[in-house]
């Protein structure tokens, strides 16, 4: 049985909309977000000899720490806001039992409604950003991409922690230092599963295979963490 | 409509600490009330039983139909009221009572009665369209206990269900409890014994990870009447009796006499006193015997 399949139960995607996010303040407060990132990078775009810079092996920090950082840790934030009385006040062991015991479809759902707009948003503001680089073309798309994995992953991992510690702070907690101290050490101390892969040039300052397998990591550690944390969540 | 609920060699552990070992019970229409003292692995059950932990071992089947080994939990058929229900301040209890509804798959034309007629008989009409976080401890309750019913599933599970409230919410609370065990097998799990003492049908009392009673209140009173002992005696002999005896119950008769309720050996001295045992006492005697 098919529990939560809310695309074929448009009762429980009505009611869940009203629970989870009465007025659709989050979901508002998302597409705002997304617009003010929007006007930020119509009004700064990065500087066009962005290429011919990180190719002759130089670092953009200030350029790249927009995507590689803010925008995956406003992401985060989002998500804590989204889950933050699940675990305050125990609703979550309620929500539990209203669960699939297989997978939670409907945490995933929720988080999705948050994580999707914010990583489409994050590549669509890419291209706008990067307009002055390239245009339409395969390097255009190549450059706004690349910052999806970290959107993807900044949210996983606040996804998971909180699931497993029960605990909404201890997700932050865990993100905000996570994020703090990669940027601190300029990607020294996480390295493989840093954040600043482009901020801290990878691709040419150290190898186009190590920065490929960074990106890779993140992404698949995402899908991981997603699947563990709606795994876990189905049962106390 | 008879429901009937069995347990089955229910084991659980928690990595080699085993909490719960070969649980075996079956139940029908009323109220079954699982005591234990803190500890002895209450909680741990009600989550077997609300699929919210995996058993190691062991089958729960609900009117012939397996529950626990089932592909999806089925929330239609069990309802349940954790010891810490809270919903989310924001929303209303209506919007709240409509999403449950709709997770429970009940249908779309049956929707708005049922829930008002849950609101009425859990008097929540002056509350019901109010943001949750103006509700009381008693109405977020009864909001608990209405979610619970809502669907009329033909078992509730309800851990703890006075924790929090005050005396004549607890009496109120009980009257409730009382009214759905008649359509339905009401499981409660609590350490209060005054909670279940007037309306229980079935008494389980759990003790170090196993069941050690299974039975009606008559007969779990019956079963400690020979073994409890009355005697009055004064403030100054009753610690020299506690040293000999185990104490279970005390009662100021006036300044200095008590009249005490005890357990182990013979009577100490031929006790003249009606032995009006209450299942505290019979209770007391289990766990502690």
């Amino acid at each position: 049985m098919l529990m939560f399949t809310y695309k074929n139960d448009k009762d429980v995607t009505s009611s869940a909309q009203r629970v989870f996010d009465k007025g659709h303040k989050k979901l508002i407060t998302t597409y705002a977000i997304v617009s003010a990132l929007l006007i930020i990078v119509i009004f700064l775009p990065v500087r066009s000899d962005y290429l011919p810079l990180i190719r002759g092996g130089g670092q953009l920090t200030l350029s790249d720490s927009l995507y590689d950082y803010v925008v995956p840790l406003v992401t985060a934030l989002l998500l804590f806001w989204v889950l933050f009385h699940d675990y305050k006040n125990n609703v979550y062991e309620l929500l539990t039992f209203y669960t699939n015991r297989r997978w939670n479809v409907m945490l995933f759902r929720r988080v999705m409604t948050y994580v999707v707009p914010m990583t489409i948003g994050s590549f669509v503001t890419g291209l706008i950003y990067f307009r002055n680089v390239s245009f339409l073309d395969v390097d255009h798309v190549l450059l706004s991409l690349r910052y999806v994995p970290n959107v993807l992953f900044v949210s996983a991992l606040l996804l998971a922690v909180t699931v497993y510690a029960k605990n909404s702070y201890a997700g932050l907690f865990v993100v905000l230092t996570y994020v703090a101290t990669d940027f601190l050490s300029g990607s020294r101390l996480f390295s493989i599963v840093s954040l600043g892969a482009n901020a801290n040039n990878f691709y040419y300052a150290i190898s186009p295979e190590y920065y490929m397998l960074n990106r890779v990591t993140l992404f698949c550690a995402s899908v991981g963490l997603f699947y563990v944390a709606c795994k876990r969540s189905t049962r106390l | 409509m008879t429901n009937r609920l069995s347990v089955e060699d229910v084991s659980f552990s928690y990595g080699r600490k085993e909490v719960l070992d070969r649980i075996s019970f079956t139940a029908e229409n009323g109220i079954v009330a699982l005591l234990g003292n803190n500890g002895a692995g209450k909680t741990t059950l009600m989550n077997v039983l609300t699929g919210l932990k995996r058993p190691q071992a062991g089958r729960m089947t609900l009117n012939g139909s397996d529950v626990l080994g089932a592909n999806t939990y089925p929330i239609e058929q069990v309802g349940y009221l954790p010891q810490h229900f809270d919903v989310y301040p924001n929303i209303t209890g209506y919007d709240f009572l409509s999403f449950v509804y709709d997770l429970k798959k009940g249908t779309r034309a049956d929707k708005k009665k049922q829930i008002d007629e849950l609101v009425e008989r859990f008097h929540l009409q002056s509350v019901i369209h109010k943001n949750v976080r103006h509700y009381s401890g008693g109405f977020k309750r009864r909001l608990g206990i209405a979610q619970a019913v809502l669907g009329y599933p033909p078992l509730i599970i309800i851990d703890e269900p006075t924790v929090g409230l005050d005396p004549e919410q607890r009496i109120e609370f009980r009257k409730h409890l009382s009214d759905m065990s008649r359509e339905s097998i009401t499981l409660i799990s609590t350490h209060i014994i005054e909670d279940v003492e007037l309306f229980s049908d079935q008494i389980i009392v759990l003790k170090d990870r196993s069941i050690v009673f299974d039975g009606s209140v008559d007969e779990i009173i019956g079963m400690s009447r020979s073994n409890i002992h009355v005697v009055e005696t004064t403030r100054e002999r009753l610690p020299e009796l506690a040293e000999r005896v185990t104490v279970i119950e005390e009662k100021r008769i006036d300044h200095d006499t008590i009249r005490v309720k005890y357990i182990g050996g013979e009577a100490v001295e031929a006790s003249e006193f009606d032995k009006e045992i209450t299942l505290e006492n019979a209770y007391v005697y289990l766990q502690k015997r």
